[in-house]
Formats: structure tokens, C-alpha cells, sequence
């Protein structure tokens, strides 16, 4: 076990004894991970913040129980990935947003659009891909999580992640140029 | 895809498709022969930068920032009680309970050795000055006018 879970370990105990900084410190290291996986997957930031927070309330009360041995990242991002799973398959709340909020750069009014309509085509298309592929990719690629770990999350090989990591880009490449073949530039 | 220490082009495309063109989303065990592949063969780094560009096509959606409300509700099952909060606020150098403890410890010795300390000391205090200094005073006035007190 590498350091970083021995100290999340060592941490739930701490919240298990009441220590809300402990607590903290866990939601400051995985929450953003947790979230952009439930983005992700569902499309939508509300309901994306509703899963982290139910995987959270979740850890907490494993708290107690908890065995040190046992991964906080892997076990926490198991849960976002279920819960988005079950979310998924209520098709009425997860309509998809096709305008994130982007970050400011402080560039001008006309290329913050372009940025904007180019990520709106991306989010679009991402969440056109079936779900195991968006997963594979929103772990893989936006949470840079290592393979081993990301396979064992999904609950698969780390050929069947690259299997689905693969097929993922591959559609993304081919929708995208198809849509807009200047942004592939001339490397398609 | 299998980790040996030195892979082919195919074997290269492969994992491109998989992982991208940034070596730091691969397995540890194949970035090293991917870099030197790429290194020393043209074709190789062609294939690499289609999926780089791939990648920063990906990056223009990026992954959102939690936010302090989402936070907060997350840390509601966990936060202390409110009089913990209302300790914390009094005292926001570390855990409130020390000073309160201390503070509460010297006390009950305060209270456990008051009635030993300076018990047989004379009384000086007003009181007993203006009760009894007086009184004996008075006696004294008396006497001298030959009055019939002791």
C-alpha cells in the first residue's frame, strides 16, 4: 500500500473517533476526483454533487468498521461509480448540461465562446458514449487515476479497461473530426 | 496489452489508443520503452501526436472545481457539535477544551484551598473593625465616665 492510502487509513480512524479535521482532509484529497467521475458519468453537475455526497456519507459511516488494509480511493470511487450506475438507469433527472462552467483565463470575449462551444461539443459527445467506455475515460484520462486502480474500480482486467478506453477514443476521434475536422487539425 | 521492457509500433498504437499521448497516464512498466520508441522512430511519434491531439481535444472539457456549499454539506455529518463550534470560536488556537479545562481545574483548587489560606491572620478587614473595634472604643468611653460597664 503506498503512502497516500496509509495515511487515508489512518485518517478514518480518526473520524472514527470524531476528529472533523481528519474528515476534512479525506474530502479535501478525493472530493474533487469524486466529483468530476460523477460528472462525468451522469453529465450533470447537481446530480453529480449529489452522488459525491452520498459516497461520502457513505464513508463516513464505514468509518468504524474500517479496515486499514483497505484503499479510501478505490473503495470511495467504487461507490461514486455504482451510484452513477443506478442514477443512469433513472432516465428522467439526468438530462445533460452542454455548457460547463469553464475556468477563466482571462482571454477575450470571442475565444471564451469558441472555448466554451468547443467543450460543449466535447461534454455532448463524452456523454454520448456508452457508460462503461465515459467511466473508463473520466478515470483514465480527466482523474489521471493509474490503470491498476482503475481497472479494479470498474471491477474488470486492465486489458478490458484498455479494451474500453480504446473504443471510447476511437468513437470520440472519429465524432469529433466528423464534426469539426479543424480540430483534429491535420494529424487525422 | 502485455508490460515488457520493449514494445513495437503496433504494440505503441495500442497503448495510444488506450492511455493517450501524455506517458504519465500509462503503466509505469511501459512508459520508459514507450518514450524510447518514440525517441528514435519517426512513425512513432507521428502516432503519438494524433493522440495528443486527441488529448488536448479532450482537455477543453475540463473536470469541475467542488464547491465550498458542496463541501460544507458533506461535512455536515461530521461536524462537532454546535457548543464545540461555539468553544472553537472562543478559542481559535487549537482544541477549546484545554483552557476551558484549566480554567474549571483552577478553580476547584481555588475553591478546595480558599478556607485554609490566611485563616489566622487578625481581622483587619472593615467589618470587623467598624463591629468590634467600635464596640471596644465605646466600653472605653464608658469606663472613664465611670459608667457601670466592666
Amino acid at each position: 500500500m503506498d503512502e497516500g492510502a496509509a495515511a487515508d487509513g489512518e485518517l478514518m480512524g480518526r473520524v472514527a473517533a470524531g476528529d472533523d479535521a481528519a474528515a476534512r482532509a479525506l474530502v479535501e484529497r478525493h472530493l474533487p476526483r469524486a466529483l468530476g467521475l460523477a460528472r462525468r458519468m451522469l453529465g450533470n453537475a447537481s446530480h453529480a454533487e449529489d452522488i459525491a455526497q452520498e459516497a461520502f456519507l457513505r464513508l463516513w459511516q464505514q468509518a468504524r468498521s474500517w479496515r486499514p488494509e483497505a484503499r479510501v480511493s478505490t473503495w470511495l470511487y467504487r461507490v461514486v461509480h455504482n451510484l452513477c450506475f443506478d442514477e443512469l438507469k433513472r432516465p428522467a433527472r439526468h438530462a445533460s448540461e452542454l455548457s460547463p462552467d469553464l475556468p477563466d483565463r482571462g482571454e477575450s470575449a470571442a475565444d471564451r465562446r469558441q472555448r466554451a462551444e468547443v467543450s460543449a461539443l466535447v461534454e455532448a459527445e463524452l456523454n454520448a458514449l456508452p457508460e462503461r467506455q465515459r467511466a473508463a475515460l473520466a478515470l483514465v484520462h480527466y482523474e489521471q487515476m493509474a490503470a491498476a486502480e482503475a481497472a479494479e474500480i470498474l471491477g474488470v482486467s486492465i486489458e478490458a479497461l484498455e479494451s474500453l478506453l480504446a473504443r471510447g477514443r476511437r468513437t470520440l476521434r472519429a465524432r469529433l473530426a466528423r464534426l469539426r475536422p479543424d480540430l483534429l487539425g491535420d494529424v487525422e | 496489452m502485455t508490460e515488457d521492457n520493449a514494445i513495437d509500433l503496433t504494440r505503441l498504437g495500442e497503448g495510444l489508443d488506450a492511455y493517450g499521448g501524455d506517458f504519465r497516464r500509462w503503466p509505469q512498466g511501459l512508459r520508459a520503452a514507450a518514450e524510447a520508441l518514440v525517441a528514435r522512430d519517426q512513425a512513432a511519434r507521428r502516432l503519438r501526436e494524433t493522440a495528443l491531439a486527441l488529448d488536448a481535444l479532450l482537455d477543453q472539457a475540463p473536470s469541475p472545481l467542488p464547491s465550498r456549499a458542496l463541501k460544507a454539506r458533506i461535512m455536515r455529518p461530521v461536524a462537532p457539535p454546535l457548543w464545540r463550534q461555539l468553544l472553537a470560536a472562543l478559542w481559535p488556537l487549537g482544541p477549546a477544551w484545554q483552557p476551558a479545562a484549566a480554567l474549571v481545574l483552577l478553580a476547584a483548587i481555588g475553591i478546595a484551598i480558599g478556607p485554609y489560606v490566611g485563616g489566622d491572620e487578625p481581622a483587619t478587614s472593615e467589618i470587623e473593625v467598624l463591629a468590634f473595634g467600635g464596640l471596644q472604643d465605646y466600653a472605653g468611653i464608658l469606663r472613664d465616665d465611670g459608667g457601670d460597664l466592666p
